[in-house]
């Protein structure tokens, strides 16, 4: 049935189907990525029509969890005969073993399925690109330079745009002739550096350099065959970041570089990679912008969306009140009821939802087989499947409601994730870090509709996580940091095991230091909490005497850090954090404190002026009973040697 | 009758030629040949195709004779008036400008006196009349210079490259700086990259040193008294005080006069007097694409480059190398430079007794140019006599030049008044203003010259 494709010539598309974060966590926790809904669609679905659309003859999935799920869906399509079906094969690849970005590259090149050159792309890319065309540039580069490892592929918009200001911005400075990327950085969201810095020889050396900053990352780039092996040769690149920089700093090593293009006009490129996101594709979707996917996409039979002016989409199947009022940009599912007096704004409703009387909602998503009952309020929130929301309640400022969630009836929730422990519909309340939504005031440009806070402000795709099984569960540190602690930790633990020479150690230190561009405050920090999380320490029968011996054998590396003053607070700071971490340590910051100061690594000004700062502070961790003792005995000491003199 | 002048040229002639080598003596920069003018002849026929004609020249005081007589012997249609500048004194380019301001009532077209091109002007002026900038510049983007081997001595001199950054989709000029401002790193604020879509640096561009100015640019250069060079100082001033936002004018009313006349910042003298932002306003125009900000970012201060096509024809006679390769182009070239052929490429007045003469080479007047000699690519000023049996090849020879016989010449560079003795065979050589150079001197890429320190002679 497939026609008869010339082998040699089929365009080869790689797709990472997890995004190895959690910024749409707990939605993701249980099902792929992929069967995420953006405007009623799974993602998978558009990944693969857009991809069939574009050109693209083999497809391999590559799925690191829940990849049996996957299979299922390709395969249920494939008997459908989807449209992308017919022209595309599709391979499916599992491994449970795979972490980050750079272990799925290494599997797939240990697989050898790759013939040439192919398209690597993620599952939250929603475009409308052709990619077959774009390989062909791509080819077309490597003959002009031989070296060439990757295109990267981008897409040009202002500044102000959510898809740019809410997201992880990219910085890129090419050479303007041959569109070769020089210089490639990432910022955090809403970061307030004033100044770019470009090497001086850099800017002479290429007669013009472009410079952008308006790009939005479509996470897909054009790759030739060497990419894989060059991820296989450096276990260090985890992400496609760590590819981009490892290529740019190592270009004479490697003997590779990187390119980029940016996209046509009439052509649509995003990438999922937070709710904020999530909330502008969904109404570019809507839009009609990714052309020609669509709100239908991926269905067996077209044409089930009725548009009745001003943006609202409803399915045939719905059943919609006479009273009710959709005023723009909805979008509602098929076989969804929504009842009298009912308003609906800006939001998109699944299948199979029962939205009672007197609802009003406003800029929300809410999944399939949703029931909402009278008189909510719902705003700028996003509902998952199976929820149940009950009279009267009022949801706003960027409330998440996992699956199965029951929400009694007349609740508040405001900025909150809302996810239920085995079905048993225990409501679990979560107000960690992630949810602080933004209320609708302050945004200048237009109306403000949905979440307009990113997930968690680290990450977006791609990124890795091979940290978060660290000692240190639940510490506020940036990946970078955090990898240099498990670096610095690893060092010191060998050094205590196999004896090794503080100097050696020191110097690993500060290379792994100048590694992860970490600062001497951050470094001075990092060590002392270093040397209290080592591995023996948690298995230690005695912890103060392994602390004890630690600090001795290693009194040569405190020395080397520990100096001045402001040294000595970072090292009393290390210690805080330390005990509150910790559990090993728990309860015990005084007798920690009172080594330090017999160790002569701190002195006892320091600790009085660390003390009150954090008597200052108010700081709970002052009235642990350990440290009130030590401060005790610190002053009558202290006492004492006045008397003494 | 009285016309409405919208702009005022002034070309700056007044520059000592410190990029070029020391020859001893002093030679006018402005004067240097080439081609059969002098450098100044070429910026003021750039202003010939301009409609308004009235140019002023700054020149230095002790220059002034001479190049009144040079000029008086060239073609030139417009009218133009000199004014002097000190000699001793070593002003600035602002401080020049500062000197004629106030002959001047309209804004302002600055052309740098060392200047040869053959593009049109009113592209410049267009730019800054479409977009109502404060200051428009320009620049070439002609590739490296070609490199050719060059007379004297071998200097590995490496010129200071200017970074120029340019959106290329507005024209907008937003950062201008100077190599040697940095040494590892190149920092330029990240305002700019988010601001502009189309940004480019460029290091290799030639600063063709001509500016269009508001007219009060001028005042502010003239009260603020902190600048000396427009290039160095005054441009990129204003470049980078695009960025800023005018202070509030409400919270000055309260200071007192006094104080409100020393703190006058540059916005004090940007003010639109016309219905120009209300225009703006209602327009639907807009220079960038992307973004929701109002034309021009609403941008007080707004300065613009243009850059022509590449194939422009663009040199600044500023260096040795620039102002040998400039001769070495220049009769090629005469069609698009100047718009008319070149008839008389041997002045009446001439004598030129010799039939070995090709068709590359200008003859100055009373210029004697003897029998049995061989004249190739070899341009020569006035009163020069060049006696039997000489082989001149790529030559520029200047006023009162003497050549003796049987001399042989080959890519040389003879100064004013210079003489060389006979039997010399000289390759790439200089020689400097009133220099004599002794019978049968053979020497190869040497500077012979009177120079300041000794007299370098050699054999």
């Amino acid at each position: 049935m497939k026609m008869e494709m010339d082998k040699e010539n089929i365009v080869q598309a790689v797709v990472i189907m997890d995004t190895f974060n959690s910024n749409f966590s707990p939605l993701t926790d249980n099902k792929p990525m992929g069967f995420l809904e953006v405007a009623g669609v799974p993602l998978i679905d558009y990944v693969l029509e857009s991809l069939a659309l574009g050109g693209v003859g083999e497809a391999i999935l590559f799925c690191c969890q829940n990849g049996q799920k996957i299979k299922e869906h390709v395969q249920k399509h494939q008997d459908n005969k989807s449209l992308w079906s017919l022209t595309m094969d599709i391979q499916i690849l599992m491994s449970d073993t795979c972490q980050t970005m750079g272990d799925v590259m290494r599997e797939l090149d240990a697989a050898a399925l790759l013939k040439g050159y192919f398209v690597l792309a993620g599952i939250n890319s929603i475009t409308n690109m052709n990619f077959a065309s774009l390989l062909e540039q791509h080819k077309q580069t490597c003959k002009k330079d031989k070296g060439t490892a990757m295109t990267l592929v981008y897409k040009k918009l202002s500044w102000e745009h959510p898809l740019i200001s809410s997201d992880r911005s990219t910085f890129l400075a090419a050479n303007e002739n041959t569109k070769k990327v020089l210089v490639h950085k990432r910022y955090r969201p809403k970061s307030k550096e004033k100044i770019i810095s470009l090497p001086l020889d850099l800017v002479l050396n290429n007669s013009e350099v472009k410079l952008h900053h308006n790009l939005v990352d479509t996470n897909i780039a054009l790759c030739s065959p060497t990419v894989p092996p060059l991820f296989s040769d450096n276990f260090d690149f985890q992400t496609r970041d760590d590819f981009i920089h490892g290529i740019l700093i190592n270009e004479e090593i490697l003997a590779s570089s990187l390119y980029y293009t940016l996209l046509k006009s009439n052509q649509y490129a995003a990438a999922i990679t937070n709710w904020k996101t999530y909330q502008t594709v969904c109404r570019d979707i809507l839009h009609k912008w990714v052309y020609p996917l669509s709100i239908e996409s991926g269905l067996y039979s077209r044409d089930k969306y009725t548009l009745t002016g001003n943006l609202n989409f409803v399915e045939n199947s719905a059943m919609l009140s006479r009273s009710c009022v959709l005023t723009e940009n909805t979008l509602i599912g098929a076989k969804t009821q929504v009842q009298d007096n009912t308003t609906v704004t800006k939001s998109i409703i699944g299948k199979k939802c029962t939205i009672g009387n007197n609802v009003i909602i406003n800029g929300s998503h809410i999944m399939n087989n949703v029931i909402i009952k009278d008189n909510c309020r719902i705003s700028n929130s996003f509902i998952d499947d199976n929820c149940v929301i009950s009279e009267g309640s009022n949801l706003h400022a960027g409330t998440i409601i996992a699956e199965n969630v029951k929400v009694e009836s007349g609740s508040d929730l405001k900025g909150r994730i809302e996810c239920s422990i085995d079905n048993d519909k225990k409501l679990q309340k979560s107000e960690s870090s992630g949810t602080e939504w933004e209320e609708s005031s302050g945004s200048s440009d237009e109306e403000f509709i949905g979440f307009d806070k990113v997930w968690s402000d680290s990450e977006s795709c791609y990124s890795s996580i091979s940290s978060a099984d660290s000692s240190l569960p639940d510490s506020p540190v940036p990946d970078d940091t955090k990898m240099f602690l498990q670096e610095v930790i690893d060092s010191l633990a060998r050094g205590y095991d196999e004896k090794l020479k503080c100097d050696y150690l020191i110097l690993e230190i500060n290379s792994s230091r100048y590694a992860y561009n970490i600062q001497l405050n951050e470094v001075n920090f990092f060590v002392v909490r270093a040397l209290l999380s080592m591995p023996v320490l948690s298995e230690a029968k005695n912890v103060l005497t392994t602390v004890k011996d630690i600090l001795k054998y290693f009194r040569p590396v405190l020395a080397n850090y520990i100096k001045s003053k402001s040294s000595i607070m970072d090292c009393l700071r290390a210690v805080e954090d330390t005990c509150l971490n910790c559990e090993w340590l728990d309860g015990k910051s005084g007798q920690i404190l009172h080594l330090l100061y017999e160790a002569d690594v701190v002195d006892e000004d320091s600790l009085v002026d660390w003390y009150a700062e954090l008597k200052e502070n108010a700081n709970p961790f002052v009235k642990q009973p350990s440290l009130v003792k030590f401060f005790e005995w610190l002053q009558e000491a202290s006492e004492e040697s006045d008397d003494s003199e | 009758m009285h016309k409405i002048l919208e702009f005022q040229v002034v070309v700056l002639a007044a520059g000592k030629g410190s990029r070029m080598p020391d020859v001893g003596g002093s030679v006018s920069k402005c004067l240097l040949p080439v081609g059969p003018y002098p450098v100044l002849w070429y910026p003021l026929k750039l202003t010939n195709n301009l409609i308004f004609s009235d140019v002023m020249i700054v020149v230095l005081d002790e220059d002034k004779s001479n190049i009144l007589n040079a000029l008086e012997k060239c073609p030139l249609k417009i009218k133009y008036e000199l004014i002097v500048i000190p000699s001793e004194e070593d002003w600035g380019t602002a401080n020049s400008l500062k000197h004629v301001s106030a002959r001047i009532n309209t804004d302002l077209l600055v052309i740098s006196g060392d200047l040869i091109t053959n593009i049109n002007l009113n592209d410049v002026l267009n730019l800054h009349r479409k977009h109502d900038a404060c200051v428009t510049t320009l620049f070439f983007n002609n590739g490296p210079e070609e490199w050719i081997e060059l007379p004297g001595p071998k200097t590995k001199s490496k010129p200071d490259r200017d970074l120029v950054c340019i959106d290329k989709e507005t024209e907008r000029l937003v950062f201008l700086a100077s190599a040697s401002d940095f040494e590892e790193n190149v920092t330029i604020p990240r305002l700019l990259v988010k601001k502009y879509d189309a940004l480019s640096i460029y290091s290799r561009l030639l600063d063709a040193h001509v500016y269009v100015m508001k007219h009060w640019i001028l005042d502010y250069i003239v009260d603020s008294e902190k600048f000396t060079s427009i290039k160095g100082e005054v441009v990129p001033y204003i470049v980078k005080k695009q960025l800023t936002k005018p202070n509030n004018l409400v919270e000055k009313k309260g200071t007192s006069e006094k104080n409100a006349e020393i703190n006058k910042g540059i916005f004090d003298y940007a003010i639109e007097t016309g219905y120009e932002r209300k225009i703006r306003e209602i327009s639907a125009y807009n220079d960038h694409k992307h973004g929701n900000k109002g034309v021009y970012f609403n941008d007080t201060l707004r300065c613009y480059a243009h850059i022509p096509s590449k194939n422009t024809f663009a040199i600044r006679v500023n260096t040795l190398s620039s102002f040998y390769l400039s001769n070495n182009k220049v009769l090629s070239k005469w069609q698009d430079l100047t718009g008319s052929s070149l008839f008389e490429r041997f002045h009446p007045n001439s004598e030129v007794k010799t039939k070995q003469i090709d068709d590359n080479c200008t003859v100055g007047e009373k210029t004697i140019i003897n029998e049995k000699t061989s004249v190739k690519n070899s341009f020569m000023g006035s009163n020069c006599n060049i006696e039997n049996k000489v082989r001149l090849t790529n030559g520029i020879l200047m006023n009162n030049v003497t050549i003796k016989e049987s001399c042989v010449l080959q890519d040389c560079v003879v100064y004013t008044g210079a003489t060389v003795g006979t039997n010399c065979s000289m390759q790439y050589c200089l020689i400097g203003p009133h220099h004599l150079v002794p019978e049968s001197t053979k020497s190869n890429h040497q500077l012979h010259a009177e120079t300041t320190d000794n007299m370098i002679t050699l054999g």
